[in-house]
């Protein structure tokens, strides 16, 4: 069976847009089967016959913080209760829960109201908070890491870079967050939150790219043979997808 | 003094509690307050649960069947005794209202 692996965070009040995102691509031919996550969500795609299916996302306010992958008896008995109603678990990681459904006509998972609103807020503010606490520890181990004298230097430069990367991408996403804050009743389609997305990854692309030409070291050297074979795959991911765009069409 | 939350019913809750006066299961819940109302008071599962979860905790409700992962639920002595109060209040709100409005 053919697999698709697709980076990209989808925050909880865009969770619209993520379910027209896997629509679209059930259309085009890829159904998703699950969902990863370190640091940023990780979508498992595997290929299907084009079709047309009806994605839910719901957030859970309880789950394991420790072993987000593992449902907890709380979100169990709650997908036993939805299976009535015509919804079908696909995949969950922490609170994120994806169901999917052959019909359009169901009842919503949820009325949009205050209440809604606020358990969304909560749980967008965790998933950005969540970063913060890396971001700091991270920051610390570089003061600690540059006082250190040792044979390590050369190396410490490398692992301090990886940290500064690390910790921008945590602070990138905590931006998204306050944009909500600030315009708390607009509704993010696909095409904003795609946009948001790209921006995202070509900041962190740049970041990634530009200061590895020039460090000078055979780790840098191994950094960019990485950041080479990266582009590549995604050259390569990108052709496969008009491809396969072209074939439903 | 601020309010409890349960002192008194949400349109939701109140006809959630009429529902369960014959033991019934979550979908059969929504069915029955769907017809009951003419669509008015639509019961969304995700509303539903946690209102089922919070009436059971306060004791309101009581699990009498588990048929697989169906859960049925009755109401309780309680639950009951919540649910009259609050008839009784709405039947005087629209006594005091009536010589004025009707």
């Amino acid at each position: 069976m053919k697999k698709k692996i697709k980076y990209m965070s989808f925050y909880a009040f865009e969770y619209k847009a993520l379910e027209e995102y896997l629509r679209s691509m059930a259309r085009q031919g890829w159904k998703i089967v699950e969902l990863q996550s370190v640091f940023k969500n990780i979508m498992l795609f595997e290929k299907c016959t084009p079709q047309d299916i009806y994605y839910h996302i719901d957030y859970s306010a309880k789950y394991g913080a420790i072993e987000p992958q593992i449902a907890s008896q709380d979100q169990k008995e709650y997908r036993d209760f939805l299976k009535d109603y015509g919804y079908e678990i696909i995949s969950s990681y922490g609170p994120l829960e994806v169901y999917s459904s052959m019909s359009e006509k169901l009842l919503p998972l949820r009325e949009e109201n205050e209440q809604s609103e606020k358990d969304m807020r909560k749980i967008a503010l965790k998933e950005c908070l969540l970063h913060l606490p890396y971001a700091m520890s991270l920051c610390v181990l570089i003061i600690l890491s540059n006082l250190t004298n040792s044979i390590f230097a050369n190396v410490w430069l490398f692992i301090n870079y990886c940290y500064a990367l690390m910790i921008m991408s945590m602070i990138l996403s905590v931006f998204p967050y306050l944009h909500y804050l600030l315009h708390k009743k607009e509704k993010y389609d696909l095409k904003t939150v795609m946009t948001r997305i790209r921006i995202h990854q070509i900041i962190l692309f740049t970041t990634l790219v530009v200061p590895m030409l020039f460090i000078n070291e055979v780790l840098g050297w191994i950094g960019i043979a990485f950041e080479i074979m990266f582009i590549l795959r995604k050259l390569y991911t990108w052709k496969q997808e008009r491809k396969s765009l072209k074939h439903t069409r | 003094m601020p309010k409890k939350q349960l002192d008194t019913l949400t349109e939701p809750m109140y006809y959630t509690l009429i529902a369960l006066l014959t033991p019934r299961c979550g979908i059969e819940i929504t069915e029955f307050v769907m017809t009951l109302t003419k669509e008015r008071v639509r019961l969304v599962p995700g509303t539903l649960y946690t209102m089922l979860s919070k009436f059971e905790s306060e004791k309101m409700i009581q699990e009498v069947h588990v048929e697989g992962r169906k859960r049925t639920y009755v109401i309780t002595a309680k639950g009951k005794g919540m649910l009259e109060e609050e008839y009784h209040r709405l039947k005087t709100m629209i006594m005091e209202g009536e010589a004025w409005l009707a």
